[in-house]
């Protein structure tokens, strides 16, 4: 425990000001963060169409069981 | 629940004869205090005599785990062939009633005896005896009232030993870490004021073990 | 459960939500913090893990009480299909937790009671699935793992409050730390992350209604 407390008390003391931390401000300023979010997007959207079309699937089964 | 002059013999009926079920068949009782003692002394040659109190005291707790988990295993099981009597005999809460206190004035011995082992062979570091007996009986009240619903719960699975650890540990786990640290603190000779709030909390939790039991016991019970 | 099966709208907020949890999560500004640095943008990820897994054996309990008092068979399978999406969910939270305090904390596991406490709910409902195969009777197992769903739930609430005041957590709100007490009240993470927890937690109860239906399909078949 006490090496995480002193860990970070150190890092504090070396970088006291907030607007030293080191963000990935590069990265988003150059525009490539939108191409990591439509990656995800995209993927996303694929298993929510899986998950729509599982739904229906499991939804026609019920039904069938049902009418039998 | 009201109970009735009628009930409370009948409850103290069962009682007795849990008494003389473990009286008559010794092997239950002396099967323990042996797996007790050997416990103790495979601790004692393991750590050769000398030990902190940290670990005299997380030692004494995890023993009285494992012993408490053995002995009071065997509340339901051994009911197999008596449980149809009892079914038309008796209500669920009686019944419950009769285990809780029997199992806990059981592990309540079984705890003053392994103390008493315990010290001679590894030491005795305790300072305030009401205070830490007080805390034993509390965690006492907490194990042997958990072990007895997940008994009634194994009770009724294929493999009942191993279903008791499987489902007892993650349970009794609040009860054991409570009594644990509320217990170092009193070997490190703590007041009773200083403790106070740990000691409700493990109250509290006695208390919601036993509701908890007196609830849902009888559902496994109907069969 | 009921309503969710009959219903539709939920999975549009839920599709809403998690896209708004994505783009919001990886935009808007976050506090810069020493350590955490981007890293801080998991909360909307790995934290709703730790919630949905919550409010998902919640619903397996209330289920499970249903169960007990009504006896009606459909209970006992919401109540499991429920505890089974409640551990997914906790097993993602902890893999992903580790995964986070490896770099931030410096080891996967330090013995963190936050940590502690999704391990031992996990162990719970682990144990609640073991004792199910190994009880035939099929009425029997239904009764039998209900009483055990509850008492060990209720178990499990003081543990979560009697854990943290037993050491320290690195986890933000309790115990002393400076490097994260910042963004507790940091609105623009707040502007995301509830909608993420209910996000979440919703794609949760969808899966479980899926497995609901499935399973319940099964059990007709079966008896026919």
């Amino acid at each position: 425990m006490l090496k995480y407390i002193l860990g970070i008390i150190m890092l504090i003391g070396t970088q006291l000001a907030p607007a030293q931390v080191e963000m990935a401000d590069d990265f988003r300023g150059e525009g490539k963060i939108y191409v990591v979010i439509a990656i995800i997007l995209v993927i996303l959207a694929g298993f929510f169409f899986l998950m729509f079309k599982l739904d229906k699937r499991a939804k026609r089964l019920e039904k069938e069981i049902e009418e039998k | 629940m009201n109970l009735h002059l009628h009930d409370v013999s009948k409850v103290l009926h069962l009682i007795k004869k849990d008494l003389i079920v473990d009286w008559r068949q010794q092997n239950p009782i002396t099967g323990i205090l042996l797996y007790l003692s050997s416990t103790i002394f495979a601790t004692y040659m393991a750590f050769e005599g000398f030990v902190s109190t940290e670990v005299w005291n997380a030692l004494f707790w995890i023993i009285l785990l494992f012993t408490s988990i053995n002995a009071i295993s065997k509340s339901f099981i051994q009911e197999e062939r008596r449980s149809h009597y009892y079914f038309f005999l008796c209500k669920p809460n009686e019944i419950i009633l009769a285990k809780l206190i029997y199992s806990f004035v059981y592990l309540f011995c079984i705890a003053i005896v392994s103390l008493i082992i315990y010290s001679i062979l590894l030491g005795n570091p305790i300072i305030n005896y009401s205070l830490f007996i007080l805390n034993l009986t509390l965690g006492c009240v907490g194990l042997s009232g958990a072990f007895t619903m997940v008994s009634s719960i194994a009770f009724r699975s294929s493999n009942r030993s191993i279903m008791m650890a499987v489902l007892g540990f993650p349970v009794i786990i609040p009860v054991l870490i409570l009594s644990i640290s509320n217990s170092y603190k009193i070997l490190d000779s703590y007041v009773f004021i200083q403790i106070q709030g740990n000691l409700t909390a493990l109250f509290s939790v006695d208390v919601i073990i036993i509701a908890l039991t007196f609830v849902l016991f009888p559902f496994t019970w109907k069969s | 459960m009921g309503y969710l099966l009959k219903t539709d709208w939920w999975k549009w907020l839920c599709v809403v939500l998690l896209t708004y949890t994505v783009i919001g999560g990886l935009l808007l500004p976050v506090p810069k913090l020493p350590i955490l640095n981007e890293t801080i943008r998991t909360l909307h990820f790995h934290v709703p893990m730790w919630f949905g897994m919550i409010l998902l054996f919640l619903g397996s309990v209330i289920y499970a009480v249903k169960h007990l008092s009504g006896g009606n068979i459909k209970y006992d399978t919401y109540s499991v299909q429920l505890a089974n999406m409640g551990i997914a969910f906790g097993v993602l939270g902890i893999v992903t937790g580790m995964i986070w305090a490896n770099y931030t904390w410096g080891e996967p596991w330090s013995n963190d009671p936050k940590q502690n406490a999704s391990a031992i709910s996990l162990l719970i409902y682990l144990a609640y699935f073991v004792l199910r195969s190994s009880i035939q009777d099929e009425q029997q197992r239904n009764r039998i793992s209900a009483v055990f769903n509850i008492f060990a739930f209720f178990l499990m609430i003081p543990l979560l409050f009697i854990l943290p005041r037993m050491s320290d957590s690195l986890h933000p709100g309790n115990g002393g730390n400076p490097g994260f007490n910042a963004y507790d009240l940091d609105s623009n993470l707040r502007k995301v992350f509830y909608f993420a927890v209910i996000g979440w937690t919703l794609l949760g109860f969808w899966m479980a209604t899926i497995a609901t239906r499935l399973s319940l399909s099964k059990q007709k078949l079966e008896d026919a």
